[in-house]
């Protein structure tokens, strides 16, 4: 045989094999292939248990994963920090139940703790203190009394804390980071009578002396000394950040994401910068020079107060992702654990206190920003556990969704062995069109997700379809609000699609001013009835300007997209019954959006203005964004009527006028649709799902007391008791804000579901609407128009 | 080995076949198209399958609805317009892209050598991605584009080209750019197999351009037209996705495909109606080639039969020649 009949068999052969090599690979699974939550630890560290692996059960699965769990403290203990690890390797942490300051110990890494009350609990003022604990058990912390604040430190080695003086130069603290034994960096502010360059002006009680002068307050961070005696070290500008409390005169400046590394020679300490292109972790030494040790640390916007270091040195923070690790001198940040089934993970969380323990723990204080209830966790590597639990269920969603994401929470809390994958479509970077194609293929072809969250999908198509399974047993659906639910109760009582949110469009007035509005065109006489609007948005001064009650405009809108967008939340199940077009209703819409912009001259509005919010919230209540539609009724007065979408019934309470206060009155916004109200996380289940079983677990905890409470900024809860206790909450906001209707009842008027248009439908009357602003067309035309343009799309659902 | 000697064995002309010989050829011949079969019945023949059955079936795939679907189907006035739209585009393009792309091979052809670079240059559309292909269409015929910017300064009147009937025109204009290079390597490698001799000949008995095309270049360049019209034809369907990239999922009524179509019954979950469009097609495709069979069949039968007419009239007159005279 010749040498090259050899060789050509021989790479035939070759070939042959890697042929069937890839044949076979194609069929196998990922070895790495978990579920997201239950994910193997980022990198193997010496010191660090998550480099651990169980060898006994290695043939079979992977074993380990990080659990959470709630630090088991007395109910009413409210803990002051994360537990600081101690030199001796024991934890200590200090909390109080509003009487008595307790020290709480533990020598099992957080895994049980002996309560021990302290001999100063006389000292605790009337908010909780501010506390730094050091690693020999020193502790430093403040009181505040009466609005005095009192500064007192309890040294190693003794349980009798000694007052201690404020050094010239510092007469408040708001933050405390011990980097050493005989080492504190304090965070405050002096107060002067002049103004100070980079200060700020106090109003009210804070802002004046006994004498009724004004007071300046400017930050100050300095190292000192623990006894606060001598000044080590003046931070010209390390202040990474600043906060505004509601009601409170004072801006607080404080250090971003501090930890004292103390594997440094000397003094050192973290902390974390936010620039315009990102975060940036720095360290700080004796000589005051800050270096960056690492650029653009991900996901670090929720970090400023969850920070730690270990010996070693590596920094540790907070995000809603989980905890990442800079490994000193390290360039890459690791995700150390996934907090997608963990507390942590849940937005409106906001941690309050991290720290590590030397065996690899974590604590985390974590806080509800509706609630502002703090609970501290302990998150711990389990080797017993299976890398990924046995029952995968996987939730898709095509945006994310925090009630999807507490949801998954509480299924893991309930059911350990259900492990739960969540697919949020968009955020993997595909088009909706493309993720709409893959699940409907998926699902067409007998697989797919196994629950799914059909916000921004035709829900009453995968109905229709028969892809929806009946979960009436899973959910108990006598609990929930009956106006709510019905739309979507089959007329055998069987359930495919439920919201587990809602919202209402809520228009509001002075007192007796709502009224007589109750249609489109009632609110179109009454805008008209007012000055026009004049062309400004929130760049302009005029936007601020507070008017007297006749000089009023009606209704804040900047573009023609804003005007229909706020005509459709009433009036798009009356345009689109999911089969024809009503052309009666897109006159009514774009008979409003013409005869609004006409009087307003929204011609010569600017094409792109600058969109205004704010958020507020405090006092326990939950949060509340207002934009233009509200912010100019409201905090500008300048606006007659204000608009805006009720999430969470403190909107009720946040809607008033700041100036010249008359009481507020809202309805639910007029238009074709009565009662008009906006479902949202529209859940349903797989029909060729084979969990059904645990897709059912995982809906009860969806609708379930302690989910449907959370308030995740998404919409009001459609459980009657959530709901009832959401109301409770925020009463107080609700009265303060002069709302003096009854809220259950304006709940009860909701009737009509509204989903957002198909985007075919809304692209063909944004056009309209903007033909119409700009007067190019006549609303005969653009009527027409909306049909021409509809045409195929009305043609293809024949 | 085996393989190599059975097919040594069997080229070996003029002997006998040993027995069983054919069957050991029918195995070999199976043996080396196996492969390609089964990858053929995996990804189209199973698949048509499974469409031919959805088709009389809910979205499912569950419950037998009879005809139904394809009676929808044919009342949809989208599907009339898309199926319409279609027919036009296939049959005003690929003749077009086949009579450009020879006109542009004629050329090169006739350029010799010098025509070389030409070859690499008109294949350069298809090295193009269709991203880019995209933006130089939203480039140049966007309502304030380069071509209605040179319209303009020309004194006329703007054209709205992605919004009015000239949209079908952008796209056939779109299709024979990127297309033509390709067809013309194809009809250059018939070109190429036309013997010398028989120009040589024809250029000796005086024959015209027009002789020589039509007697000699066309006849053999008939092989190579069968294969430059399939391609082409299959490359006609992958206009879709500039159109869709473009002009979305609702594109001007000229310019709304099939594809257009039966990717919104797609995302709309009409599976029944989508796997009964594609059935349709399918029918009106083998309709369509039946037809053509037909068609050639005819010839063939009508072109033996005149050239038995023929041979009969020669011999006849032969015969007549040779008879005795009386």
């Amino acid at each position: 045989m010749k040498f090259v009949q050899m060789a050509r068999r021989v790479g035939a052969a070759a070939l042959a094999a890697a042929l069937l090599a890839t044949a076979v690979g194609c069929g196998s699974k990922t070895a790495g292939s978990t579920p997201q939550g239950a994910a193997a630890p980022a990198k193997t560290a010496e010191d660090d248990p998550s480099a651990a692996t169980s060898t006994g059960n290695t043939a079979t699965s992977p074993m380990g994963r990080w659990v959470e769990e709630k630090v088991a403290l007395d109910e009413n203990i409210t803990p002051y920090g994360a537990p600081q690890p101690m030199d001796d390797g024991s934890l200590v942490l200090y909390g109080e139940d509003g009487k008595t300051i307790y020290r709480y110990i533990s020598q099992d890494d957080g895994a049980s703790w002996l309560q021990t009350p302290t001999n100063w609990a006389d000292l605790a003022g009337d908010i909780p203190p501010l506390m730094a604990t050091a690693p020999d058990g020193a502790v430093l912390f403040n009181t505040y009394e009466q609005g005095g604040m009192r500064t007192y430190l309890k040294e190693a080695g003794s349980d009798t804390p000694t007052e201690l003086t404020l050094p010239e130069g510092l007469d408040s603290i708001n933050q405390m980071t011990i980097l050493d034994p005989d080492t504190v960096l304090i965070s405050g502010s002096t107060k002067s009578s002049e103004r100070p360059a980079n200060g700020m002006e106090a109003e009210g009680d804070a802002g004046t002396d006994a004498e009724g002068n004004p007071v300046y307050y400017s930050p100050v961070c300095a190292v000192y000394d623990l006894h606060l005696q001598n000044k080590r070290l003046d931070l010209t500008n390390p202040l990474g950040g600043s906060v505004s409390f509601y009601n409170s005169p004072v801006s607080i400046d404080f250090v971003s994401g501090p930890a004292a590394d103390r594997s440094a020679a000397g003094w050192q300490f973290y902390q974390i910068t936010y620039t315009e292109s990102g975060a940036a972790l720095q360290t700080v030494d004796e000589t005051g020079t800050a270096q960056t040790v690492f650029e653009n640390l991900p996901s670090a916007r929720d970090a400023a107060f969850g920070a730690a270091a270990d010996k070693d040195g590596s920094y540790y923070y907070f995000s809603p992702d989980g905890i990442y690790r800079v490994a000193k001198g390290g360039s890459l940040a690791e995700l150390v654990f996934e907090a997608t089934t963990f507390q942590m993970g849940v937005s409106g969380v906001l941690c309050r206190g991290l720290s590590h323990s030397e065996n690899g723990s974590f604590f985390a204080l974590l806080a509800n920003m509706g609630t502002n209830e703090a609970t501290l966790y302990r998150y711990y590597y389990d080797e017993t556990l299976p890398a990924a639990p046995a029952d995968g269920l996987v939730v898709w969603s095509l945006e994310d969704n925090q009630t999807v994401r507490a949801a998954i929470v509480q299924l893991a809390a309930e059911h350990p062995e259900i492990g739960v994958e969540y697919q949020a479509a968009l955020a993997s970077g595909v088009t909706k069109t493309d993720a709409i194609s893959t699940l409907n293929a998926e699902l067409l072809a007998g697989s797919g997700p196994d629950v799914l969250i059909l916000d921004g999908l035709d829900y009453k198509a995968y109905q229709q379809k028969g892809l929806l399974a009946d979960y009436s047993a899973s959910v108990d659906t006598a609990a929930l609000l009956p106006n709510i639910v019905a739309p979507f109760l089959g007329s055998d009582g069987s359930v495919t699609v439920l919201p587990a949110r809602f919202s209402v469009p809520m228009v509001y007035s002075d007192n007796g001013e709502t009224a007589q509005l109750n249609s489109l065109a009632a609110l179109q006489a009454a805008i008209l009835a007012c000055p026009p609007r004049p062309a400004m948005d929130s760049e302009d001064h005029a936007y601020y300007e507070n008017r007297a009650p006749g000089q009023r405009y009606g209704m804040s809108f900047l573009t023609a997209a804003d005007l229909l967008d706020f005509t459709l939340q009433s009036a798009a199940p009356a345009i689109w019954d999911g089969s024809s077009l009503n052309t009666d209703a897109v006159r009514e819409v774009l008979g409003f959006v013409q005869g609004v912009a006409n009087y307003y001259g929204m011609k010569d509005y600017k094409k792109e203005p600058q969109i205004n919010g704010v958020s507020g919230g405090g006092e326990g209540s939950d949060a509340v964004t207002q934009w233009d539609g509200g912010y100019e009724y409201g905090l500008t007065g300048g606006a007659a009527y204000g608009r805006g979408v009720l999430q969470t019934p403190a909107f009720l309470g946040d809607i008033r006028r700041t100036q010249g206060d008359a009481g507020t009155v809202a309805v639910v916004q007029p238009g074709p649709t009565a009662g008009a109200y906006l479902p949202g996380t529209l859940a349903a289940v797989n029909a060729s799902s084979q969990k059904q079983e645990q897709a059912g677990a995982f809906l009860s905890a969806l609708f379930s007391e302690t989910v449907q409470e959370l308030y995740q900024e998404d919409g009001c809860p459609v459980r009657q008791t959530a709901l009832a206790a959401s109301i409770a909450r925020n009463q107080s906001a609700i009265t303060k804000g002069g709302y003096t209707g009854d809220v259950q009842a304006l709940f009860a008027t909701l009737q009509t579901p509204v989903l957002p248009l198909d985007e075919e439908i809304h692209a063909a009357l944004l056009q309209a609407a903007n033909a119409l602003v700009d007067g190019t067309k006549t609303l005969d035309d653009a009527v027409t128009e909306v049909q021409n343009a509809l045409t195929l799309y009305l043609s293809e659902k024949q | 080995m085996r393989l190599h000697s059975i097919f040594r064995k069997s080229s070996r002309a003029g002997r006998p076949p040993r027995p069983g010989q054919k069957a050991v050829n029918r195995l070999a011949v199976f043996c080396f198209l196996a492969p390609s079969m089964a990858g053929v019945a995996t990804f189209y023949c199973i698949p048509f399958l499974d469409v031919l059955r959805r088709s009389v079936a809910d979205t499912l795939g569950q419950t037998f609805v009879g005809l139904a679907n394809c009676r929808a189907v044919l009342q949809n006035g989208a599907f009339r317009l898309a199926a319409k739209n279609t027919a036009r585009f296939l049959a005003t393009c690929i003749p077009l892209l086949l009579l450009c792309s020879l006109l542009l091979a004629l050329l090169v052809h006739a350029a010799g050598p010098r025509g070389k670079p030409y070859q690499t240059t008109f294949l350069l559309p298809m090295a193009i991605p269709v991203a880019s292909i995209v933006l130089l269409w939203r480039v140049l015929f966007a309502s304030h584009g380069l071509c209605n910017r040179v319209l303009t300064s020309l004194g006329a009147t703007p054209v709205d080209f992605m919004g009015t009937g000239a949209a079908f025109w952008v796209l056939i204009a779109t299709y024979l750019w990127k297309n033509s290079g390709y067809d013309m390597v194809l009809w250059l490698a018939g070109l190429g197999r036309i013997p010398q001799q028989q120009y040589e000949a024809a250029a000796v008995d005086g024959a015209g351009t027009w002789q020589v095309f039509w007697h000699i270049t066309w006849p053999g360049l008939r092989p190579a037209f069968c294969l430059a019209a399939l391609l082409s034809l299959i490359n006609s369907f992958k206009v879709f996705r500039e159109a869709y990239l473009v002009a979305g999922q609702y594109p001007h009524e000229s310019i709304y495909l099939l594809q257009h179509l039966f990717n919104n019954w797609f995302l709309s979950l009409e599976l029944g109606r989508m796997s009964a469009g594609a059935t349709l097609m399918v029918v009106a495709g083998l309709g369509l080639a039946g037809g053509a069979w037909l068609v050639q069949c005819c010839a063939k039968y009508g072109a033996r039969k005149a050239q038995t007419r023929g041979i009969r009239r020669q011999k006849a007159e032969r015969q007549g020649e040779n008879a005795p005279q009386k």
